[in-house]
């Protein structure tokens, strides 16, 4: 028998994904994914200076403000055949990973642990074994009893207030829930420090870009930070060394936490480990460059087709070719006008709405193909690239990762890195990824300060816009994956502005040959226990760390029970 | 960054949607015409969530100003005061980012819930399509909307005066 079910809203998702799934005898057997917000941020940036589209594009979103930013600068310095200096690329390396860091751990712990831990559970834990544990888990200086008493105690309070808040969304008790009380307590544990580590994470941000959360210091041509170590208005010893101070605050919770809890996770989920890989052709971006071209990197990145490290083609400069001639976008299925698949120099953006058809159009996300075939992006497809490609932090990581599934579940023989194609496999991609992104936070600090140390302050080189056209476009590894922003310039004036998005590979409908997106193909056989509750599907989804269409946020009167509002 | 002013202004939306912009529109427009004494901090907080938890503390009296679906006439003003944001609020985690409601809980469970809090909320008329203009409604009740936030930093002991 076959069942659809709709997550259409969800718990802990807005109306801006649906997700639609066949179920028949308890295993998804069809799925569906649908964005249900339309963007088109070339409307808005047509006929503007290319040098303030940075300003906007951070726009799209309330989370990936950055990104969106150091995406678009790119860009129009690809265009302009640009190079910029070394210390503007530091400075941007940093705001880079530190914002990475910031995102990658509040996906995990605050948009979705709670997928896998009953915070409920953690109520009914024996701090003194959670505290136990812990110890011989980790060296993490927050295992004593004690702190896990008093998180035990503020959780007990916030419930017993019957102020759920942030919990309130909770799959509490669910079938599908299998942590023992202590390490759901452990896990509680990090969530609540998970905040402080995160807000410090985000002041490396602010410090470096002046102002958070729309970072000021952006331009076409570097950085708008000037750069002398003896001024308080400028980027100077002092705010420097805050930066290093937060750095060292990281670190410990990154190792020591962050990984350890998702292997933890892994282990007592270890079919998860089996569930949820859908497409195999992964794609990155190369990032963190080091010279003033951008042809060195410190993190590779490149195109496995079918799940196969041996076949890696890596991506090796901006403007590399293999990716700019790759991309196209199909809207056969999404929700705009004629059944094109064009390249997004080419893009073009006429919405045309019908219902929601199963076999038609069913979303307003384009579908991206890459050598005309649907790619996953993000950490994994990241992880995946740098490990094949040598990358020395990736491997020693993964393999601390896999050795700490391997020696919590007792296991006989190793864990191969393959168990990486599935949808925990993606938390721990992006806990890996995590340790690489300090490693290169650490890495450009002291480039930075060598480089002023030896007496080089420039920042910024002013772009020149010649008559006539020109194309570029900017490609960043961003948290949820490759983001390209691609531009054609005719008179110093934007033409055409088109932005790849992350989630727009992942959240792809079928594309120009029918062939499903990596959401889709990733729900393929996961089990539901429960149709009412599908938790599976949430797990899954949320392992990609899905972000569509950030641009609405109206906060909805819930109760509309309108007496305490003071109409002025 | 965060500052030591006791008093912040947040002003919270999107500038590319219409009406979805008031709240940033209303702080930049706080920040470029008057001066404040004691000093205060402004916020321009776009759509972000969890990254203005560094804003909250408990010695801290915040101004949020938003658009509010009050479910009344476009263009109504309206304010809410401490406890009751939260009970009014749409309590629904978003999936990209965690939303006022989550801050607000955020700011109570780690311990940073702040003294005093008001959401300056207004009613949009219109937040569907990208544009950076506001509607003829919103631009009409914006001088009310200032006036409004002047008023409740003069509760706060705050003197205001033009540039």
């Amino acid at each position: 028998m076959t069942r659809r079910i709709v997550v259409d809203p969800v718990t802990r998702i807005e109306g801006h994904l649906r997700i639609d799934c066949d179920v028949t005898n308890g295993k998804v057997s069809k799925a569906w994914s649908s964005g249900q917000m339309w963007r088109g941020i070339e409307t808005i940036l047509k006929g503007r200076d290319p040098r303030d589209a940075w300003v906007f594009t951070q726009r799209i979103c309330g989370v990936c403000t950055t990104v969106h930013a150091i995406a678009s600068v790119r860009t129009v310095e690809n265009a302009l055949d640009m190079e910029i200096p070394v210390n503007a690329q530091f400075i941007r390396n940093m705001i880079i990973a530190a914002h990475g860091i910031h995102d990658h751990i509040v996906h995990f712990y605050h948009l979705s642990a709670l997928d896998w831990v009953d915070i409920v559970s953690a109520l009914s834990a024996d701090p003194k074994a959670a505290s136990k544990l812990a110890e011989s888990l980790s060296d993490h200086p927050n295992n004593g009893w004690q702190e896990y008493k008093a998180v035990q105690d503020k959780l007990k309070t916030f419930v017993g207030s019957g102020q759920l808040g942030i919990f309130a969304n909770g799959y509490w008790g669910h079938p599908a829930m299998k942590l023992p009380p202590e390490v759901n307590l452990i896990a509680a544990a990090h969530y609540l420090e998970a905040f402080e580590i995160q807000r410090k994470a985000n002041q490396i941000t602010t410090i470096l870009g002046s102002k958070t959360p729309h970072v000021q210091n952006m331009a076409v041509g570097g950085v708008s930070n000037p750069i002398n170590p003896d001024s308080q208005a400028a980027l100077n010893m002092e705010r420097l060394a805050m930066v290093k101070d937060l750095m060292n605050q990281l670190k410990s919770f990154i190792y020591n936490a962050y990984i350890v809890d998702v292997a933890v996770v892994a282990s007592f989920y270890q079919d998860w480990l089996g569930y949820g890989s859908g497409v195999m052709d992964y794609l990155s971006v190369p990032d963190f460059p080091t010279d003033s071209k951008g042809t060195k990197f410190g993190t590779p990145g490149g195109y496995i087709p079918g799940g196969d490290v041996s076949k890696f083609k890596p991506i090796t400069t901006f403007g590399d070719k293999f990716f700019r001639d790759g991309v196209k976008e199909s809207v056969k299925h999404a929700w705009y006008e004629g059944d094109s698949n064009l390249h997004p120099y080419k893009g073009e953006t006429e919405p045309h709405y019908t219902d929601f058809q199963d076999d038609g159009k069913y979303s307003w996300v384009k579908a991206p193909t890459f050598q005309g075939r649907p790619a996953q992006v993000g950490p994994l497809a990241n992880v995946l690239a740098m490990y094949a490609a040598g990358h020395k932090t990736t491997q020693a990581v993964a393999g601390v990762a896999l050795a700490k599934i391997k020696a919590i579940t007792k296991s006989s023989t190793d864990i191969p890195i393959s168990v990486l194609h599935s949808t925990l496999g993606r938390h721990a991609a992006r806990a890996i990824r995590t340790a690489v992104l300090f490693e290169e936070l650490e890495k450009n600090y002291d480039l930075l300060i060598n480089n002023i140390a030896g007496g080089d302050m420039t920042t910024f080189n002013p772009p020149v816009f010649p008559k006539g056209e020109q194309q570029g476009f900017g490609f960043h590894e961003a948290p949820r994956g490759v983001l390209s922003h691609w531009i054609v310039i005719k008179n110093g004036k934007i033409d055409n502005y088109q932005a790849v998005v992350p989630s727009t590979w992942n959240a792809a409908p079928r594309n120009d040959e029918d062939a499903i997106g990596p959401y889709e193909a990733s729900l393929l056989d996961n089990p539901i226990a429960d149709e009412e509750k599908p938790l599976e599907v949430l797990r899954t989804i949320h392992s990609f760390d899905p972000c569509l269409a950030c641009a609405i946020h109206l906060h909805d009167n819930k109760g509309k029970d309108l007496s305490k509002v003071h109409v002025l | 960054m965060s500052s030591n002013a006791e008093v912040v202004v947040i002003g919270l939306g999107n500038i590319l949607m219409e009406d979805e912009g008031i709240g940033v529109h209303a702080v930049n427009h706080l920040e470029k015409n008057y001066l404040f004494k004691p000093e205060i901090e402004i916020v321009d907080g776009g759509t972000s969530g969890l990254d203005l938890l560094p804003f909250f503390g408990t010695e801290k009296s915040i101004l949020l100003i938003d658009a509010v679906n009050f479910d009344m006439d476009p263009g109504t003003v309206g304010a809410l005061e401490d406890d009751a944001i939260l009970a009014q609020l749409d309590p629904k985690i978003s999936l990209h980012h965690l939303g006022l409601s989550d801050l607000i809980s955020i700011s109570e469970l780690t311990d940073r819930k702040a003294k005093k809090m008001t959401l300056l909320g207004i009613q949009p008329e219109s937040m569907e399509n990208l544009d950076l203009e506001m509607t003829d409604t919103i631009k009409g009740v914006f001088d009310k909307v200032i006036d409004n936030a002047l008023r409740i930093l003069g509760e706060w002991g705050i003197e205001t005066r033009k540039r």
